[in-house]
């Protein structure tokens, strides 16, 4: 059970990471902008229905989180890339599953331990330090796993504004306990209105948009395999002048199967559903 | 002998209370059920300990299901069962069943046929076999059967009032009340009705030739044909993560797929429409069953395996009383493990040994063999000795002996398993059946005074993990005796050295106490069926 309880939250940042891909801007060129000094906070609600079947057997897993997470700006480096630092400041996860509820709340281990991140203008991630030594056991190694997987909408190069529509097909891969996971999104922005929120100026971008999620690792002696697929959509707001995501609504479903073989040979298929709220806070 | 005693004693009353209290007396004390002293003798540590030393020998090699080294530990039983004068069942010690890895095959079509327009789908897209679907093409008319559930203790049966015989059916995913902790099922614990391989059997039980499965809109949102993830549409997938399947259930099969969202819009015209139709459902528990008019559907999966040989291990001892001799207890542990790690580095321990899990529980089997083999008086009632193949794989040992059964199940009053019985607390032993088995918990008790064991009741929970599961289902008492999981469960590091064989040996004296007594009384146990 413990097996699965680490599949559900590996595969909720996961999507968390797919379904905050996706934002874009007006008459405006699009960019990250994260200048030394910035401290963004975001608070991200998740729930997440992972349905899966184990030798004909159906097991459920809920998790419902609520966290709030600082990005602190460092300026660029010398290629032009954008850098800064992101913690967890704060979290509660609930988790139902067949073995009992449980729920997590602010574990020491994971709070405050910073990483780094490169991210170019357009949101490819470059690279991924450790600032802060992270000693994470069990289910607290997944949730701090998803630090990693922290990621952002690719943007466009071309100027937009209302109406301008494009699409970004950028592949990522994963390294998280022993699995290494690639994920080939497939989005398409649309950009909807100019619009006031939260004190910024932001465009309103629809999104929509395909992932193929394949991985493969070793882990107890066995060998895993994942194979996925699935669709999501959603809305963002970005403000083209901060250069900054300042709200996104996603919802997913997706199909995903992981084969075990070794002391074990099993095909476990799932349905995940999951749907992120994500806020900047003033 | 009861109403002797009452005629010769001129108060009634009081003759009652005394004839009662002997009863009580003799049912639980009497030199009848008390067992030769001899026969508990029998059960030794040290033989105990040979037993556990060859099962768990790296020479087996996991003792995986079929392999040849399995087929050595049923030769190593076979040979024990003969040397303690057990009688081969029909002539022989081995019980053959055949297991197969089951791959899907090329011809998959679905077809609805609505008012005379058909549609047909794309697999993977629009629906997906399911892991327990048949080889067959089927055509009928499409019933929906609401959740496809027949629960005569929740007073609730969506066929009650449809016939599906030669119909092909439209099932919900789930259970009524699935969100609700005040649901009439389990709350919101999925109860073993919501499983899609229970609706499958009732809708075959029900004469349905073919399934459509659809996740249930009220409580789900992503309604995806999830099936089974064959190799053949996902190359991804390793080939050998397909699991084995217990062929004797193969040919009962019937064609079974999941369907997407675009199958149900075309059905119920939407989303929303199915939702109201489950809402209604759940408001009253009244089934909403009918047959949807107009529509047909074309339906066939086709599915390839190669049968593999295997076996369980059988020996009896006929009972001596010429009445009850028809009558068997069974005793059972399965002998099967889950084999060597593959693709381990030179010099790594790959074998998992299985010392616990299952060598423990089958050298006690073999030492409540050799007692009641070796043992001068036979009990009344025959006793039978099953070691189960396949219970890694999914208790298919155990389902294969309840699919063709050796002895009438009418007539097996009673089933001790035993599973991992080796480790953890030297004098503690957990025992199952508390539920079900409320009679044989109670002389397990009883019989517990002659051994001292610490009794924990928290197997419960592990009810549908082990073999008695198999029994279970046909309603014969069972009792499940482990001591529980450890540090070493299913890893390669399950060696002999870690088991106490001493403890084992006091559980076989339990269980030949409680076995001796069940097969020696007139008594019929009850099995309790779970009730709200």
């Amino acid at each position: 059970m413990q097996g699965k309880m680490w599949f559900s939250v590996l595969m909720l940042g996961l999507i968390l990471m797919w379904g905050s891909q996706s934002m874009a801007g007006g008459k405006y060129k699009l960019a990250y902008k994260f200048n030394k000094g910035d401290q963004l906070r975001y608070k991200i609600e998740t729930s997440m229905e992972n349905v899966q079947e184990r030798m004909g057997q159906e097991i459920q897993i809920n998790i419902d989180g609520e966290s709030v997470m600082l990005l602190q700006g460092e300026g660029r480096d010398e290629d032009g890339n954008v850098k800064f630092l992101f913690s967890i400041e704060s979290v509660k996860s609930h988790i139902q599953s067949p073995m009992g509820d449980t729920t997590v709340v602010n574990p020491p281990e994971l709070l405050g331990k910073r990483k780094r991140m490169i991210l170019s203008e357009l949101g490819k991630r470059i690279k991924v330090e450790e600032v802060d030594t992270l000693v994470l056991t069990g289910l607290m190694a997944q949730v701090g796993g998803q630090q990693n997987s922290l990621q952002f909408p690719v943007l466009t190069k071309e100027s937009v504004g209302v109406g301008s529509s494009w699409t970004a097909a950028e592949v990522d891969s994963q390294v998280n306990r022993g699995m290494k996971v690639h994920i080939r999104p497939t989005t398409t922005y649309t950009v909807e209105a100019e619009v006031d929120t939260l004190g910024y100026k932001c465009l309103r971008i629809r999104y929509k948009g395909t992932v193929k999620m394949t991985g493969e690792g070793q882990q107890m002696g066995m060998k895993i395999v994942l194979d996925g697929d699935g669709e999501n959509g959603g809305v963002l707001y970005f403000a083209p002048k901060e250069g900054r995501l300042v709200y996104v609504d996603t919802a997913s479903d997706i199909d995903m199967n992981v084969a075990l073989t070794g002391q074990m040979n099993m095909t476990m298929p799932s349905t995940i559903a999951t749907r992120a709220k994500m806020v900047l806070l003033k | 002998m009861m109403s002797r005693i009452g005629w010769l004693l001129p108060d009634r009353r009081i003759a009652g209370v005394i004839s009662v209290s002997a009863a009580i007396f003799f049912l639980a004390f009497s030199g009848k059920f008390t067992p030769p002293r001899d026969a508990l003798n029998f059960i030794e540590a040290s033989e105990i300990r040979q037993h556990l030393n060859f099962l768990a020998s790296d020479s087996l090699k996991g003792r995986n299901t079929p392999s040849p080294e399995l087929n050595l530990a049923a030769h190593y039983i076979a040979d024990r069962f003969k040397e303690y004068g057990l009688t081969p069942v029909n002539g022989n010690y081995f019980q053959t069943f055949h297991v197969s890895r089951v791959r899907l095959g090329k011809e998959n079509h679905f077809t609805l046929i609505k008012n005379g327009k058909s549609t047909e789908y794309r697999i993977k897209r629009d629906y997906m076999p399911m892991d327990v679907t048949g080889s067959k093409a089927v055509e009928g008319d499409l019933v929906f059967v609401g959740y496809g559930i027949t629960a005569p203790e929740y007073q609730y049966d969506d066929y009650a009032n449809v016939d599906v015989s030669g119909k092909i059916v439209l099932i919900l995913r789930h259970e009524p009340g699935e969100k609700d902790p005040q649901s009439s099922f389990e709350g919101r614990k999925l109860s073993p009705y919501g499983q899609v391989k229970m609706k499958v059997q009732n809708a075959i039980d029900h004469g349905a030739v073919g399934a459509l499965i659809v996740t249930d809109p009220l409580n789900h949102r992503a309604i995806r044909p999830r099936g089974f993830p064959w190799p053949s549409l996902f190359p991804n997938l390793p080939d050998e993560a397909i699991p084995l399947t217990l062929s004797i259930t193969e040919k009962q099969k019937i064609p079974v797929v999941g369907i997407s969202k675009k199958v149900v819009r075309a059905l119920f015209g939407s989303v929303d429409s199915l939702r109201r139709l489950q809402e209604r459902i759940d408001a009253d528990l009244k089934p909403q069953s009918c047959l949807l008019a107009g529509i047909r559907v074309q339906l066939q999966t086709s599915t390839v395996g190669e049968d593999e040989a295997t076996q369980n291990v059988v020996g009896w001892i006929e009972g001596r009383d010429r009445n009850l001799k028809n009558e068997v207890v069974v005793f059972g542990a399965h002998y099967d493990h889950v084999g060597v790690m593959k693709n381990a580095a030179a010099g790594v321990d790959s074998i998992y040994n299985g010392a616990d899990d299952n060598a423990s529980g089958t050298s006690l089997l073999l030492a409540l063999a050799a007692a009641f083999g070796r043992s001068p008086v036979k009990p009344r009632r025959s006793v039978l000795f099953i070691a189960f193949a396949g219970e890694e794989k999914g208790l298919f040992g155990s389902r294969a002996y309840v699919e063709k059964p050796l002895f009438p199940l009418e007539n097996t009053v009673a089933m001790l398993n035993f599973d991992m019985v080796g480790r953890n607390a030297p004098d503690t032993v957990m025992v199952g059946g508390v539920t079900h088995s409320p009679d044989l918990i109670r002389i397990n008790e009883q019989e517990n005074r002659f051994v001292g064991l610490k009794l924990a009741y928290s197997l419960e929970p592990f009810y549908a993990r082990s073999d008695q599961y198999n029994f279970g289902r046909h309603q014969i008492p069972y009792l499940f005796y482990s001591t529980g999981l450890h540090e070493d469960y299913h890893k390669v590091t399950d060696h002999a050295y870690k088991i106490n064989e001493y403890k084992i040996a006091m559980i076989a004296k339990l269980a030949f106490r409680v076995g001796w007594r069940v097969a020696n009384s007139g008594e019929r146990l009850r099995f309790v069926e779970k009730k709200k």
